[in-house]
């Protein structure tokens, strides 16, 4: 009975992001801008400075970064929900809701479950570039990736709710994030083969949940084209089973903590 | 028992003390006004009574439910419309609706007819379906009371409703406010800093730093002051205000350049003030006791004063220049 209840609240405010998502089509479009900046800059620019093929006779570089791409595509969408959390309960209809006899916990899912659908609808367009880069996933690999892409957006949606939640002002959340985003980009082994680099970076790396996700990204991406072992063993860092694990314990853990500080919010 | 029961309700922030042990009982069905300043913690003791706040100390019932403990009983018995706007405006009216239908649990059925029913009161079915964001401020604020209303609550909250709107869209906002009270039959708590409006409710509690100074019906309020108030501007007030003090043994102070007394019969006394005043009168001004008038009888302020900004206080005390400029002479 009260389950019944709490799944239609939950329900209807996951509608309302989607819907507004779809109503502000601006909103998808510049979260393409980034993207394909990177694409242009890191992909097409230092392809002629890593001369030819880049790191990989199978690759380009370009193919090489676009798991990257989509990784901090989907970071980048957790900002902009949390910022949507941060000033909807400031000043918004936020409060409407917390007001309501709906638990925190069914707000706390119903805000994740809408940054993956975001991340998904957002990773659906981005993969319309794929052919561009020379990528042509087949159905099956597609539905691997955004299986892939949801636990991703599971993980840091969690962790934009929980910031959230524990931050008052828009300003501090971006500031917040602008701080992590960078490091937890550029230390994932988005640009560089995590292979080759000094020990330090390679632990730092390790620690970032984003490396795995990226890592399952290549795993998925990639599985249709042939590869030979030296290529392989340079390229992905774990096996796509280990990704999948690291990336669902993180995302519950955060998940857990996000639910519990949400609640505990006044 | 009481429809709202409020027992010495303390909230600190850090060491700040914004509501500094209220008690006071609200009867179902009345229409109920707390009346302050900016600052004087309505929006504070709302906040605790719908459970958005935790009390410090103290506790409250609200139909029966302890905002302690039950909070989510009592969510589920009140509407409430808080002083900043809630409304989603990339949504339209109608959606608002059907988002507050849902997370309160309201049958589809009943929403159709009942959401029909609360635009009708605000007079906003054309509306249903335009963007909010297109709405003017008196139709945001009248959407909300809709929504607030909605799913039927025993108790409606409304913190300052007409915050923000031109003084025609507020008059018909109370129109909109007494019809809903007197057809739902329910009960109204509500807050504002406008001492006109006030005089729409039953009963009013005014509340300043924190505390309730008064709680009547406004009539018996304004019989607090002792019966007619009496301003007068002179070409020197500060004498005039001895005067007057000595004189008519009346309790004189001078506020935005007029001195300002209250008199039990206001034409005897005035009539006194031509034979007696020195100093030339400039302009004089008889009125009944307004709210206003109830407020500065209390408090010894205007409660214009109290949101005055710096630089307003600042040019008001070099209008007055003297020594008895905002201050008060009390008989012992
Ligand atoms: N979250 C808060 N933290 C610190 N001080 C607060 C907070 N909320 C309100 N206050 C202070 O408490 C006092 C009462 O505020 P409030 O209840 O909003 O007054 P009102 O609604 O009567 O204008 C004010 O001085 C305000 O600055
Ligand atoms: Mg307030």
């Amino acid at each position: 009975m009260r389950l019944r209840k709490e799944v239609r609240a939950g329900w209807s405010l996951f509608r309302r992001d989607m819907l507004k998502l779809f109503r502000e089509r601006a909103r998808i479009i510049s979260a393409l801008i980034q993207p394909i900046i990177f694409l242009g800059i890191f992909g097409l620019g230092l392809k002629d400075v890593l001369g030819g093929a880049g790191p990989f006779q199978e690759l380009d570089y370009i193919q090489y970064i676009f798991p990257g791409i989509i990784g901090v595509n989907v970071l980048g969408l957790t900002i902009t929900n949390g910022v949507t959390i941060v000033a909807d309960r400031e000043f918004g209809f936020l409060r409407e809701v917390l007001v309501a006899p709906v638990s925190r916990l069914t707000i706390a899912i119903a805000k994740v479950c809408a940054g993956v659908g975001t991340a998904l609808v957002q990773v659906s367009i981005l993969m319309l570039l794929a052919p561009f880069v020379g990528l042509t996933p087949s159905i099956g690999v597609l539905v691997m990736l955004f299986f892939a892409v949801a636990l991703l957006a599971t993980a840091t949606s969690a962790l934009g709710v929980l910031i959230a939640s524990r931050i008052r002002s828009v300003e501090s959340f971006q500031y917040m994030f602008q701080f992590m985003i960078f490091p937890l980009f550029f230390l994932s082994g988005a640009f560089f083969v995590l292979s080759t680099v000094p020990a330090w970076i390679k632990f730092v790396a390790n620690l970032n949940p984003l490396t795995y996700a990226i890592d399952l990204f290549r795993h998925i991406l990639y599985s249709d084209i042939e590869l030979n072992e030296a290529s392989r063993s340079l390229l992905l860092v774990n096996s796509a089973g280990q990704d999948v694990v690291i990336i669902a314990v993180i995302s519950g853990v955060l998940l857990a903590a996000s639910a519990f500080s949400f609640s505990r919010m006044e | 028992m009481a429809m709202i029961d409020v027992d010495g309700l303390v909230r600190r922030f850090g060491k700040f003390e914004a509501v500094r042990g209220v008690s006071f009982q609200i009867e179902e069905g009345e229409l109920f006004g707390f009346l302050g300043p900016n600052g004087a913690g309505k929006t504070t003791t709302i906040n605790m009574l719908v459970t958005m706040l935790r009390p410090t100390e103290g506790e409250a019932h609200v139909d029966g439910h302890s905002v302690r403990t039950e909070a989510r009983r009592v969510r589920e018995s009140i509407g409430i419309v808080f002083q900043e706007p809630t409304v989603d405006e990339a949504l339209t009216g109608w959606e608002n609706l059907k988002i507050h239908a849902d997370i309160y649990d309201i049958p589809m059925a009943t929403f159709r007819d009942r959401a029909e029913e609360v635009l009708r009161m605000v007079e906003l079915q054309e509306w249903r379906n335009k963007l909010v964001r297109n709405y003017s401020g008196g139709m945001k604020r009248r959407l909300e009371i809709a929504r607030g209303m909605l799913h039927y609550p025993r108790v409606l909250f409304l913190d300052e409703p007409t915050l923000g709107l031109d003084p025609q869209s507020r008059v018909a906002l109370w129109d909109y406010i007494r019809e809903i009270q007197s057809r739902e039959r329910i009960t109204v708590f509500l807050t504002t800093h406008y001492m006109a409006e006030a005089e729409y409710c039953d009963r009013i509690a005014v509340i300043d730093n924190g505390e309730i100074v008064a709680l009547d019906t406004p009539e018996r309020l304004k019989k607090l002051v002792g019966g007619d108030v009496i301003t007068i501007r002179t070409a020197d007030n500060e004498t005039a205000a001895k005067e007057l003090f000595y004189d008519l043994q009346v309790e004189p102070e001078i506020e935005d350049g007029v001195v300002r007394f209250e008199a039990p019969n206001g034409a005897q006394a005035l009539a006194q003030v031509f034979r007696t005043l020195t100093p030339e009168i400039l302009s004089v001004d008889l009125h009944k006791p307004s709210l206003e008038d109830v407020f500065i009888h209390l408090t010894g302020r205007a409660i214009r004063d109290s949101e005055a900004t710096e630089g307003e206080k600042l040019r008001s005390q070099m209008r007055e220049g003297s020594a008895f400029g905002g201050m008060r002479m009390r008989r012992p």
